[in-house]
């Protein structure tokens, strides 16, 4: 029998919250599906976290906000995801809420008109954010949600009726997605960032229909401590699954995050993930051991892997959980000078792992915003960096084709001159950083940094995260895959033949010096017997490896 | 009226004969490598120099003349004139120019003294140096002397790229804020003197790119008089470098030297410079 309900002909800020609530929570409890719907094989930018972690952003604004006017909460739910974006899809969202807001039009309630104009305004918000808008995309999403929201309304002053309506436009788009963009055909998924949104209006269009769905008002964006002092080392990478029953990610999340810092944490009800730095690994183990049975447990102390790298050692430098007793503290980093001291241009780089972070700092980077693939930082974690900076003028090296459009959010959220150079790479962020000139304002230093991308290519190699057939090339999962500048371009059985393989490829016997940055599964013996291998295969070329100590990524490459 | 005398130091890179035959009186400053000293051009000359750091781990020392070596040199030549010019590596690089004023202020009074801080070091200061004795061999008297040779300083110009950044960043002797170069990625920077002291104009990772920027930095001149190129042991890549500037300026004088243990202490081995004298 069909439950009897009451048309709904007004939404005060209070519904409000509660709508957007329902469809935040219905996204974090599906974020590890969206996840998995990945076009590329590669452990990059995780949407559905991304956009899980910018909703949850949102709401802690609006949970702030005591307001009962409608307009009021959807500003704050625009201003929480402004900062908290995080990745492309993040940045579209935040986008989205932004237009939504201006469709409200600071009204104390929204009626089902207002609602479906508020979408339409999102809409096209969206897609003037984007300097090439794609279809098959969440901006179809949205879109197609607005149109099916504007003819429900001209039928019906019911926002349950509309919100349905917008529902079932945006699941269709959805659908449809694969047949408007051939890569998701032929990865066999639909978008990502456009089932991140259909999720949002389901959860949304349940919570209408009286189903209870709310996110937890703990629940706070992690990785609140982003911008870690420049003379501090990190301590120590903890990584490790808790498996259990009835796990309360929420809660888990906002305890970790808050012993360490750079938490990120996902999950769900039987299996959460854990990767955090933190000072003092054994209590968030202790913790965790608590909530869960432990495995895949990692702990890598950063300082001393950088320490044995630079003394030439070849010490295993995974601790075993058994020797926690023994861990020593960490040592401070030598202060280098830094470009803003230099030139009153301070310049902000977006670095994985902590052996990258000492070379960018060698180069006189001003900051430092950990982050880069799967982690990408959210746009309040680099204005962070861009306000702890003393200088006005600011260079943000994003290092992420993720991570630029969070970099370029920046700069509408501060009174400072910060530009974005479109660094895809670390490798290009390296090559930027040598190009600044220290004898050159702003804009010429952003056109000569500009221009010092192209001058070196990237291979990057990591492991396929599901098997695919990506421009001609197949992949299993599980298996070493190779990138050059970002594209797909082999895959092999062993890591060191195929860095080989793809150092050929990519034209390394033509080139002056190749440097290899080692992550954090490599150890410095290994990097060793890569330097003597290439040395052998390229004869005539300089050959640099550097511990990065990036991980998912073995190695990363610059050929210049 | 005596004929003004010139006084420079060891850092002019100029050679013994020329010295002598123009009269010029050279101090030497002192390097120490490991626990031994040396006076430049006297008991240590480059090729030495060169071989000896290869097989040391601590990197050179270098120290000015004292005030001491200079009221001496001084009192000898004021037996002879009363007019002197003294001309002196950049005091930014060493204490050499500022030893000399301190010796040179009470005798102020009894001569025509000058210290003239020239704000180069190695040929450039050569140059400035032969010309200023030159100038007094015709007769000119201090002023004169003084006059041209300040003339000179602004259209004389060094810039060289090092090899290595272990020696520039142990000498100290870079500007302050720009001690960020980068040690871990094997950068080689393209240096310039600015008024007398040493700035980063550039940062390349491969000699073939520093060679390309060094080439850059020469064809930009809209009028070179002549040109000095410095190396220490890398003769093949003087001979890319001026093949090609010859590309670009095919009647540019160009003369090789090897650069001296003075500069050797802050570029250490392996570097390649210019000196390029724009002429008027």
């Amino acid at each position: 029998m069909a439950v009897e309900r009451e048309p709904l002909f007004l939404v005060d800020g209070a519904e409000l919250k509660n709508i957007f609530g329902a469809g935040a929570a219905w996204l974090s409890k599906n974020a590890a599906f969206v996840n998995t719907l990945n076009v590329f094989p590669v452990p990059d930018g995780d949407t559905g976290t991304n956009m899980q972690l910018t909703m949850e952003a949102a709401m802690q604004e609006a949970y702030a906000n005591p307001s009962t006017n409608a307009g009021e909460i959807s500003a704050a739910l625009s201003r929480g995801a402004l900062l908290g974006a995080r990745g492309n899809s993040g940045v579209i969202l935040s986008q989205i809420l932004r237009g939504f807001t201006r469709g409200t039009d600071k009204r104390e309630t929204i009626d089902a008109r207002t609602l479906a104009e508020a979408l339409s305004e999102a809409s096209r918000t969206a897609y003037n954010g984007v300097v090439k808008p794609v279809e098959g995309t969440i901006l179809t999403v949205i879109r197609e949600a607005a149109e099916s929201a504007v003819s429900a309304a001209a039928q019906s002053d019911d926002v349950c009726y509309v919100m349905n309506k917008a529902s079932e436009g945006a699941r269709r788009a959805v659908v449809r997605s694969p047949q408007l963009l051939p890569v998701l055909k032929e990865a066999g998924v639909v978008d990502a960032g456009g089932e991140g949104l259909a999720l949002i209006f389901e959860g949304a269009q349940k919570y209408l229909h009286g189903e209870k769905l709310e996110l937890a008002r703990a629940a706070h964006t992690p990785r609140n401590l982003p911008v870690l002092a420049r003379e501090n080392g990190w301590g120590y990478d903890i990584q490790f699954h808790i498996r259990g029953e009835n796990l309360n990610v929420n809660e888990i999340r906002e305890t970790i995050a808050a012993m360490g810092e750079s938490a990120l944490i996902v999950g769900d009800e039987s299996l959460v993930k854990v990767h955090v730095h933190a000072p003092n690994p054994g209590d968030i183990i202790k913790y965790g051991a608590e909530r869960g049975s432990l495995v895949n447990i990692i702990i890598e102390n950063m300082q001393e892997q950088y320490v044995d790298f630079m003394a030439g050692g070849t010490a295993d430098q995974r601790i075993g959980a058994e020797n926690l007793g023994a861990i020593l503290p960490h040592e401070t980093s030598r202060t280098a000078a830094t470009t803003d001291k230099a030139t009153g241009i301070a310049t902000i780089a977006v670095v994985p792992g902590e052996g990258l972070r000492r070379i960018f700092e060698s180069l006189g980077v001003s900051a430092i915003v950990h982050g880069g693939a799967t982690m990408n930082p959210s746009a309040q974690e680099i204005l962070d960096a861009v306000t702890q900076v003393s200088a006005n003028e600011v260079i943000v090296l994003p290092n992420d084709k993720n991570i630029i459009l969070a970099a370029n959010q920046v700069k509408h959220l501060t009174d400072k001159h910060v530009q974005v150079i479109p660094s895809k790479t670390v490798p290009q962020g390296l090559s930027a950083l040598l190009a600044f000139n220290f004898q050159a304002d702003l804009d010429a230093n952003v056109r000569v940094m500009t221009l010092a991308l192209n001058r070196i290519r990237t291979v990057e190699l990591t492991r396929a995260v599901r098997s695919a057939q990506i421009n001609g090339v197949n992949v299993t999962q599980g298996q070493p895959i190779a990138l050059l500048d970002g594209d797909l371009v082999a895959s092999g059985e062993e890591m060191n033949a195929l860095l080989l393989e793809v150092l050929h490829l990519a034209g390394a016997e033509d080139s002056e010096i190749v440097s290899v940055y080692y992550g954090s599964d490599i150890r410095p013996a290994a990097a060793e017997e890569i330097r003597a291998r290439l040395q052998r295969e390229f004869p005539e070329q300089e050959i640099e490896i550097h511990w990065g100590g990036q991980p998912l990524y073995p190695y990363v490459v610059s050929i210049e | 009226m005596a004929q003004v005398k010139i006084i420079t130091d060891s850092t002019a890179d100029l050679s013994p004969e020329l010295a002598e035959a123009l009269g010029i009186t050279v101090l030497p400053l002192t390097i120490q490598i490991g626990n031994k000293s040396y006076r430049e051009g006297i008991d240590l000359n480059a090729k030495e120099f060169f071989s000896k750091i290869a097989h040391t781990t601590t990197p050179p020392l270098l120290t000015a003349p004292s005030v001491a070596q200079f009221e001496q040199t001084f009192d000898e030549l004021m037996k002879e004139t009363d007019e002197i010019v003294a001309i002196l590596n950049s005091s930014k690089l060493s204490k050499t120019f500022q030893n000399a004023q301190r010796a040179a202020s009470p005798l102020m009074g009894r001569a025509k003294l000058r210290v003239i801080d020239s704000q180069l070091i190695t040929t450039g200061l050569g140059m400035i140096v032969t010309n200023a004795a030159r100038a007094a061999e015709q007769g000119a008297d201090v002023e004169e002397v003084v006059r041209l040779t300040r003339g000179l300083i602004p259209r004389t110009y060094i810039a060289a790229f090092a090899d290595t950044l272990d020696y520039l960043e142990h000498s100290g002797r870079i500007r302050k804020a720009q001690a960020i170069l980068g040690t871990m990625l094997n950068i080689k920077p393209l240096l310039i003197l600015e008024e007398g002291e040493i700035v980063v104009l550039e940062k390349v990772r491969t000699r073939a790119k520093a060679v390309e920027k060094l080439v850059e930095f020469i064809i930009e001149f809209t009028h070179i008089e002549k040109m000095d190129v410095l190396h220490s042991t890398t003769p093949e890549d003087v001979a890319l470098l001026i093949e090609q500037v010859n590309l670009q300026l095919p009647n540019l004088d160009m003369k090789v030297e090897v650069y001296g243990p003075s500069l050797g202490v802050f570029l250490g081995p392996g570097a390649l410079g210019v000196v390029v004298y724009e002429g008027t």
